[in-house]
């Protein structure tokens, strides 16, 4: 494109000695058509600005993050005349489309369009624009160029990504779990009573019962509560979106990651964050788990959800110390944290901390504190090879 | 169509081209229509015969045969031959448009000659343009028309793009404002002459008199500015004068303006010894009554040989590298007129002012008396000039009322008289030294005028010097100025001379004033320049009863003003009585010629008919050749080859309704769509007839069952037989049945013949 306007500059620059030295037709004629040719192009482009459409489809709207989706758009030519030059850049610094180069040009015949499926793969948990951002178009002899912003761009809503752990290095899971007696049914070896009417036919121990004769149901004992708290800040810590997005959503992965390995072991999760105020949400298996994932994935994120006032607000949660170890998922570690571990250790509560940091540090954090362990993840960094 | 379309592009213009440049060359009919409309044909024909399929191509081209052979059985036998040599112009543009036909075909087909074309007609431009003939607009918008099409064509065959790679779709699609880039050049001016960058000047004038003015401004009123030669709005004294010489105007006069002419433009009146400044503001019209005094001094005393003593003069100042507010203008001006009103005019002590700076372009003509002072027989005036009556006044101006102002009367023309003695003859003291030296100078002189020429001759015996040094503090008084002047140095500049003459004149008690100016000689070409160095200063004398009178006491300079009186006044009417001496010019009827009656119209309508009568005749056989050639192509035809062609055609009325079988669509689909298109239960508003022949219900999509049926016949190798073949035929007039009520009868017989088999 330079070297085309550096030949029209240089032919008009040639078009007015034209005109200064002689008259008539020809170098006249030459120097109006090089000036009005940039005003001819920019009707051209305007008239291509006008009729050009874009119609973008994906399946579905709710998307999870990492996760492909076909993604498809048609650039349509609604009009009499080619239009020589489209071309489309896509929204990149939250989303990928695949398998489709920013660069390439498209040509338009008149009524003619062309369709690409491909697809579309949003990087982090929130909600923003996806899809074609902007169109360049150029005239057909390449001398000008014009650059818009895409009238009609899509909106999604991605859900963190299902991440799951194979393993918590961090901790012997066996010493400190105490698994849900509800979900084992069959063991003979649990307290029964014969069958009454009402009674949920879950509870019915069907080895015993095939052992007597007779339906016998599992005795309700005293519910314990223990298992696996996971405490995630939901502070939003900057207002631009390329700082916050990938550490919301770094957070929200660790924490559903966290709530689905300890689902599938049978584990109950609870969860608590700050939204106004302390909020509790619970999973006992996989069975509702996807309840769980859905809460969780609709989490806000707020500049006045101060983590020292979340960790402060839980030391009062009674429940958190009857947990056998508390999972903490963070932003930063402060002294309120450290207080707030320090009197988990008083209770005997296995407190692992996962410091969400915009770098990877290759160290763990070491406060000297007994049965507890940090460990630093960055918010690029994928959970399996975190070392959790 | 799109190849129809883009073999149009190119050829048409390179035809047009053809057709235009040899317009020139070949004998053409007197109505040159003619050929244009004989190349378009021709070229209609080409086309024809290249994009048509099938034997139509050929109608058009026996159309036009058909027209010819007319017009030629129309003419007699013995001047047949005669007749065609006479139009020979015909068959060069069959020639020349045929070719033009093929090079623009192969032009659309290579890239290499795309190319050679391009550089060809861009050193034919350019040779035309240097050497000539200059081609005319349409011919040059045509060739910047291809070479556009080329340069498009070119950028589009190495730009890598994806989608529709179609480069001729896309030449043909963007092919209007293609159009339009030449439509600009056909119909936006081009002038013959080349560009003189007019405003180009206008405004780099107006930028350098800006920086010039700033300039004057900053530097203005310094005492150690060493001074350049120019027009100065004050009178002030500058040791030494550089030169900056600078055309500031430009004089265009008509005859009788003689060698050369002093334009006033300051008028100053009161000196202190070292500056001359202006006392004397009032506003009054006292050039032009100045100019009436002495027409009117020279009209009384010899009215009959008023040529001997004053020609009128027109003049035109067009102002250049110049910034001043004052108008310069001859010493005796009757009338100014603005080429730019906006300017305005003020009168205002003895000078001419505009009410806005002027500068470049400034322009004004005015009409002017040139008064034969210099002639020593003029001195009898200033002897006898008879004080002037109101009569005298007033007849005066009758004489000059096309030229001059408003009237004006008796009464204020005293006025002036006192005002004259009054500002410019305050009282002027000189030392006794002077006096003495003035009296000697007077001595034995027999009048007034001699005196005043005495001292004029005095003065420019002196020595002129750009540089007479800087006036010392002492010369603090007109007396001391006077007495340094005449006699300690002895040299100096136009304006010391001026200053010494209106200061001895004024000593001698006449009225006497400081003008300052340019002396401009009327030498070379017109217009003539104006150049600063030509600024100049004078002084004038008022003499009752004539006016003010210009004198010449720099050395150095001296003009003679003159031209011998004639002892016979042969064209005495030019400058007495009517003032303007075509005023009894009469303007000459312009007659246009009357059209003959006979010339007007000229149609041979015998001719015309037999033409039309042949064109008719030739497209009934031609159609009804080309019908039975194909019903006989047709019924030669295999069974299966017979119902496929059917069918095919079937297809092609479907298309009448839009409906295209899609790529990649099967025939079963496209049945299908075609049938849920036109045969909608809720949606439709043919009025199929429920009931064929039989009475028994039909239904209305079984029109449409020739498609499965050549789905068969393409796929399955059956033969048709006879019924079936039938079935198709009824499916088609079936379809032709539904085009007419949708469609209408006349644009069924039009589809008809347009998909006729």
């Amino acid at each position: 494109m330079k070297r085309n306007r550096l030949i029209y500059f240089i032919l008009w620059i040639f078009s007015l000695v034209g005109i200064s030295f002689y008259g008539g037709a020809v170098s006249y004629g030459f120097f109006t058509m090089l000036t009005i040719l940039p005003f001819i192009l920019f009707i051209y482009l305007l008239a291509v600005f006008v009729f050009f459409r874009i119609y973008q489809q994906i399946d579905s709207r709710n998307l999870v993050a990492g996760r492909p989706v076909p993604f498809y758009f048609t650039l349509m030519n609604e009009y009499h005349f080619g239009f020589c030059s489209i071309k489309v850049h896509f929204f990149s610094s939250y989303s990928k489309i695949s398998s489709l180069d920013d660069d390439t040009e498209y040509e338009l015949l008149p009524h003619s369009g062309i369709k690409k499926d491909t697809q579309l793969i949003c990087r982090y948990r929130g909600e923003y624009e996806v899809g074609i951002k902007t169109v360049e178009i150029t005239d057909f002899l390449r001398l000008f160029r014009f650059r818009y912003n895409n009238k009609e761009t899509l909106r999604v809503a991605v859900k963190p990504d299902l991440i799951k752990l194979e393993e918590i290095k961090s901790m012997d899971l066996s010493q400190t779990m105490f698994r849900n007696a509800f979900v084992n049914p069959t063991e003979p070896d649990i307290e029964v009573r014969k069958y009454s009417d009402g009674d949920d036919v879950r509870m019915i121990n069907w080895k015993a019962s095939a052992r007597s004769g007779e339906l016998l149901v599992r005795k309700m004992i005293a519910r314990e509560r223990e298992g696996v708290c996971v405490i995630n800040g939901t502070k939003r810590i900057d207002g631009d979106m390329s700082v916050y997005l990938p550490l919301e959503n770094k957070i929200l992965e660790l924490t559903i990651a966290l709530a689905y390995y300890f689902a599938s072991e049978n584990i109950s999760v609870s969860s608590l964050y700050l939204d106004g105020e302390l909020r509790e949400n619970n999973v006992r298996s996989l069975d509702d788990f996807d309840l769980f994932y859905e809460r969780a994935s609709g989490m806000i994120f707020r500049t006045d959800s101060d983590e020292d006032k979340l960790l402060t607000l839980c030391s009062r949660h009674k429940e958190v110390y009857s947990c056998k170890s508390v999972f903490l998922v963070l932003h930063e570690w402060s002294a309120a944290a450290e207080e707030f571990v320090h009197s988990l250790r008083d209770n005997n509560v296995f407190t692992l901390a996962c410091i969400i940091d915009n770098e990877v540090k290759d160290h763990e954090g070491n406060t000297g504190i007994p049965g507890f362990v940090m460990k630093y993840i960055g918010v690029e960094q994928e959970l399996a090879s975190a070392g959790i | 169509m799109i190849g129809f379309l883009y073999d149009l592009i190119y050829i048409f213009p390179i035809a047009a081209l053809a057709v235009s440049v040899s317009a020139g060359f070949l004998q053409l009919p007197e109505k040159k229509a003619v050929y244009y409309i004989a190349a378009l044909l021709i070229l209609a024909c080409c086309f024809s015969v290249k994009h048509i399929r099938g034997r139509l191509r050929f109608l058009l081209p026996g159309i036009s045969l058909m027209l010819l052979t007319g017009i030629l059985l129309m003419q007699e036998r013995g001047t047949l031959l005669g007749f065609v040599f006479d139009n020979i112009w015909c068959l060069w543009t069959l020639l020349i448009v045929t070719a033009s036909y093929a090079a623009g075909r192969l032009i659309s087909q290579k890239e290499l000659l795309k190319l050679v074309a391009a550089v060809m007609i861009t050193f034919g431009l350019i040779y035309t343009m240097i050497r000539g003939p200059v081609p005319d607009k349409l011919e040059a918008a045509l060739a910047l028309m291809m070479i556009v099409l080329i340069i498009t064509d070119k950028v589009q065959l190495y730009w890598k793009k994806s989608g529709g790679e179609n480069r001729r779709g896309h030449l043909v699609s963007i092919a209007p404002f293609v159009l339009l880039l030449t439509a600009a050049v056909y119909f936006i001016p081009a002038p013959d002459k080349a560009y003189d960058w007019h405003f180009v000047k206008v405004i780099m004038q107006r930028i350098s008199d800006s920086i010039k003015y700033g300039n004057r401004l900053l530097n203005a009123d310094k005492e150690e500015y060493a001074g350049t030669m120019g027009f100065k709005d004050k009178g002030t004294y500058f040791g030494n004068l550089s030169v900056d010489d600078k055309c500031v105007m430009r004089l265009g006069t008509s005859r009788d303006a003689g060698r050369v002419v002093y334009l006033a433009g300051r008028i100053l009146d009161s000196f202190d010894g070292r500056t001359w400044n202006s006392i004397y503001e009032e506003e009054n019209p006292d050039k032009t009554v100045d100019s009436l005094e002495t027409l009117t001094a020279i009209l009384t005393y010899d009215r009959t040989h008023a040529i001997d003593f004053y020609k009128r003069v027109q003049l035109t100042v067009t102002y250049d590298e110049f910034n001043t507010a004052y108008y310069f203008v001859p010493q005796k001006t009757l009338g100014i007129t603005l080429h730019d009103e906006k300017e305005g005019i003020v009168a205002q002590g003895g000078e001419l002012k505009s009410i806005k700076r002027l500068g470049y372009h400034t322009e004004y003509d005015l009409t002017y008396i040139r008064i034969n002072s210099t002639n020593p027989s003029f001195d009898v005036l200033y002897d006898n000039a008879a004080a002037i009556d109101e009569e005298n006044w007033m007849n005066t101006q009758a004489a000059f009322k096309n030229v001059g102002p408003p009237v004006i009367s008796y009464s204020r023309y005293r006025e002036y008289v006192k005002r004259m003695h009054e500002y410019y003859l305050p009282q002027t003291q000189i030392s006794d030294r002077a006096a003495e030296y003035i009296s000697e100078l007077s001595e034995g002189a027999e009048d007034d005028m001699e005196v005043l020429k005495r001292i004029e001759k005095a003065l420019s015996s002196m020595r002129y010097t750009l540089n007479p040094g800087e006036l010392p503090e002492k010369t603090d008084s007109p007396a001391a100025f006077l007495d340094r002047l005449l006699f300690e140095t002895q040299e100096g500049y136009c304006t010391h001379y001026a200053t010494a003459f209106v200061l001895m004149a004024r000593s001698l008690g006449y009225p006497a004033r400081f003008v300052q100016g340019f002396l401009v000689p009327l030498n070379g070409r017109q217009p003539y320049p104006v150049m600063s160095s030509m600024a100049h200063a004078w002084p004038e004398v008022y003499i009752d009863n004539v006016g003010w009178i210009s004198f010449e006491p720099t050395p150095g300079i001296k003009y003679d003003l003159s031209w011998p009186f004639m002892k016979r006044a042969e064209d005495m009417e030019e400058g007495v009585g009517t003032a303007d001496p075509h005023a009894n010019e009469e303007d000459e009827a312009v007659i246009l010629p009357e059209l003959d009656e006979e010339e007007r119209l000229n149609i041979n309508w015998h001719a015309v008919i037999l033409s039309a009568v042949l064109v008719a005749v030739f497209m009934f056989v031609f159609i009804l050749t080309d019908r039975i050639l194909r019903k006989r192509r047709l019924e030669r035809m295999a069974p299966n080859e017979k119902a496929a062609v059917y069918c095919r055609y079937g297809l092609r009325l479907l298309s009448v309704f839009g409906l295209v079988p899609a790529r990649g669509e099967t025939l079963e689909e496209f049945g299908i769509r075609a049938k849920d298109q036109l045969f909608d239960p809720d949606d439709h508003e043919y009025e199929y007839p429920e009931n064929d022949a039989d009475g028994e219900k039909t239904d209305p999509a079984e029109c449409l069952d020739f498609i499965s049926r050549y789905e068969t016949i393409l796929y399955s190798g059956k033969t048709v037989n006879d019924e079936e073949l039938n079935g198709i035929l009824n499916n088609i007039d079936e379809l032709f049945l539904m085009i007419r009520w949708y469609k209408g009868y006349v644009r069924t017989l039009f589809i008809k013949l347009k998909y006729m088999i």
